[in-house]
């Protein structure tokens, strides 16, 4: 048990070294704005494994939360450009364009960095709890509550659209000159976001394994199993579910906020309908149940999102969708499933699988587990 | 008169017009081992649902202890004063070890977010749930997970949750469906063994197993109680053989 958790840091400490030293050398600057890119959307990616693969509760709506943490990012990009703009007024080009003649109440505050990047994380975080605070009281469930999470998603993005002159509509917030004063296209500024995007990701590696190993992680598997039975074992689990939800939502944001600058923009097309399911289907492919699984998981997806849109743009979606069925059919705990059962058969083929218990387990994935009793 | 532990008082239960419960009154006495019986669709299970909470009823009171009116408290909440509940079907985390199982169903001062985000394992819990697993015969069987263990041993190990929640009433339903013989006596003598000190309420189908356990039964019939009283009483009571015991007697003529 010690060796296994030892060696887990070991690789944990290798991969992060390999991101942080390795990686800005060997990639190109093109080729490490994408990994910085997948690494910001992996950071996403643990969040909805905290909500899905570890309590069970399929959210198809964290584009939302993700799309929170962007704009705030996003708005502070734009008013950060201040006067340099196209037409050289204290005003982002969009609002100009629609005829506004003073900023927005909601967008004072972005001036300062310190307020725009709290709020980034705050604010989903906030969200997710109303949100799910109203949903998890009225013991919406399953299915339904994941059809909820996806009008979410619908009805964000639509009011995105609509309010064209206060978020930039369908075109989003784009043009960006500086971040804290750091000019944002230039190598070094990338290879520095790109840097704190490995470190967040880390952290947050780090916040997420000690939630799901600590009693709270055997709480939220328990609600996973039998959320009745853990009400009448006295915990209230409405606020379990808030709490995990809140925290999911919250990495949604931060995805966003270091997603933003090195893209360079947000649009509703990154936070609606189907990009909120992609964001489930990473998970999935990865390994649900599993936070390596689900790092793995937005790294392989969007890789091979940008590999097939690079030489067949108009068969990716198909494609996701056939990964998808695939791993829900035939590889229910995805990538980091199979290794494990590969790893499992290689250490004693002597002994029969562990097929038994794998099998018919699309609820819900084996999570491995520290465990509260030595062997 | 014995103090009592939980009292309805003309509760009705009704599901779209079907009357589950129907202005039933009942008395379970502090340490006292209750079993009730009656015919399926009796609302026995229903009389469980109303005490934890699961179901509200329409009408009428639900007094705990002194005088706690627990309807309309919240599922977890009923539970942190002192019910524990066991379900008819084995409802346990079988994704979680049999020791995180009990673990988990450990009475704590708090079950909160945040005390369980930053509990820290105890050895006098540890010592406790260790002491259950003996009870309830799953020592050796601690860390294998629980969706593992054959469904006796489900049975037992959700017992066992109900007696670490440490609760003052144990609402068990049907501890004994699916067991072998030698299991269900073991069962009884488990049972008997925690009433006393706790206040049993216990609904069982096995005839066998009601004897060897019960002191007082209550029969119910349509949501009401048709008669109460030792074994013998009861099954002398010619209302009860006909709808109850008398069935079960017809029955097992036919077979």
């Amino acid at each position: 048990m010690k060796t296994r958790v030892a060696n887990e840091w070991l690789v944990f400490a290798v991969l992060l070294a390999v991101l942080l030293l390795a990686a800005p050398n060997a990639l190109s600057p093109f080729r490490l704005n994408l990994l910085g890119k997948f690494l910001a959307l992996a950071i996403l990616a643990l969040g909805i494994d905290l909500i899905w693969g570890y309590t069970g509760i399929l959210s198809l709506g964290h584009g939302v939360f993700f799309g929170l943490g962007g704009y705030c990012m996003a708005m502070y990009l734009k008013l950060a450009v201040g006067t340099a703009g196209t037409y050289m007024v204290a005003l982002p080009d969009f609002m100009v364009w629609n005829g506004l003649k003073a900023l927005p109440w909601f967008w004072k505050p972005m001036y300062h960095f310190w307020i725009a990047i709290p709020l980034a994380v705050l604010l989903p975080a906030l969200c997710g709890a109303i949100f799910g605070f109203l949903t998890f009281r009225s013991r919406v469930q399953g299915v339904y509550f994941s059809i909820i999470t996806q009008a979410m998603a619908l009805v964000a993005s639509l009011l995105l659209i609509g309010q064209q002159p206060y978020t930039g509509g369908t075109n989003g917030i784009t043009d960006f000159n500086d971040i804290l004063g750091f000019p944002i296209a230039a190598k070094k500024t990338q290879t520095g976001l790109y840097i704190v995007t490995v470190l967040c990701l880390a952290a947050c590696y780090v916040l997420c394994r000690w939630i799901v190993r600590s009693k709270f992680g055997r709480v939220l598997a328990a609600i996973r199993d039998a959320e009745n039975r853990v009400r009448f074992l006295a915990y209230d689990t409405v606020m379990f579910k808030v709490f995990v939800f809140s925290i999911s939502a919250a990495l949604a944001g931060l995805a966003g906020a270091l997603f933003v600058p090195q893209v360079g923009i947000i649009s509703p097309s990154n936070i609606g309908v189907v990009p909120s399911i992609e964001m489930a289907i990473w998970v999935a492919v990865g390994g649900r149940g599993t936070l390596s699984g689900a790092v793995l998981g937005a790294v392989l997806v969007n890789a091979a999102k940008s590999a097939f849109s690079e030489s067949f743009p108009d068969f990716w979606l198909y494609f996701l969708g056939l990964l998808f069925i695939g791993v829900v059919l035939f590889f229910p705990e995805g990538c980091v499933g199979i290794f494990l059962r590969a790893r499992e058969r290689f250490r004693r083929p002597a002994k029969k699988s562990p097929g038994a218990e794998l099998k018919s387990e699309m609820e819900k994935p084996v999570p491995q587990r520290a465990g509260g009793v030595s062997r | 008169m014995a103090e009592s532990i939980i009292y309805l008082e003309g509760v009705t239960v009704s599901f779209e017009g079907f009357k589950a419960l129907n202005n039933l009154n009942f008395i379970v006495d502090r340490g006292e081992l209750r079993v009730v019986i009656g015919p399926n669709g009796a609302g026995k299970t229903t009389l469980l649902d109303v005490i934890c909470g699961k179901v509200r009823p329409v009408e009428g009171r639900v007094i705990f202890g002194d005088m706690t009116d627990i309807c309309s408290l919240r599922e977890h909440e009923i539970a942190r004063l002192g019910i524990g509940r066991k379900f008819q079907t084995p409802s346990i985390f079988k994704n979680l070890t049999v020791f995180e199982n009990l673990d988990l169903a450990a009475r704590d001062k708090s079950k909160g977010v945040l005390s369980t985000l930053f509990a820290a394992p105890s050895p006098v819990k540890r010592e406790a749930i260790f002491s259950t697993l003996e009870t309830i015969g799953l020592a050796s069987k601690a860390s294998q997970t629980a969706g593992s263990l054959s469904h006796g041993e489900k049975q037992w190990l959700e017992i066992g949750m109900v007696i670490m929640q440490d609760p003052k009433l144990m609402l068990i339903d049907e501890p004994v469906a699916g067991m072998t013989g030698k299991e269900t006596e073991r069962t009884g003598e488990l049972l008997q063994s925690i009433a006393g000190e706790r206040s049993l309420l216990v609904i069982e189908h096995d005839m066998v197993f009601v004897r060897q356990i019960a002191k007082k039964v209550t029969v119910l019939h349509e949501g009401s109680v048709l008669c109460e009283g030792s074994m013998e009483t009861v099954q002398s009571d010619a209302r009860v053989k006909e709808i109850y015991l008398g069935r079960e007697a017809r029955e097992h003529g036919g077979n």
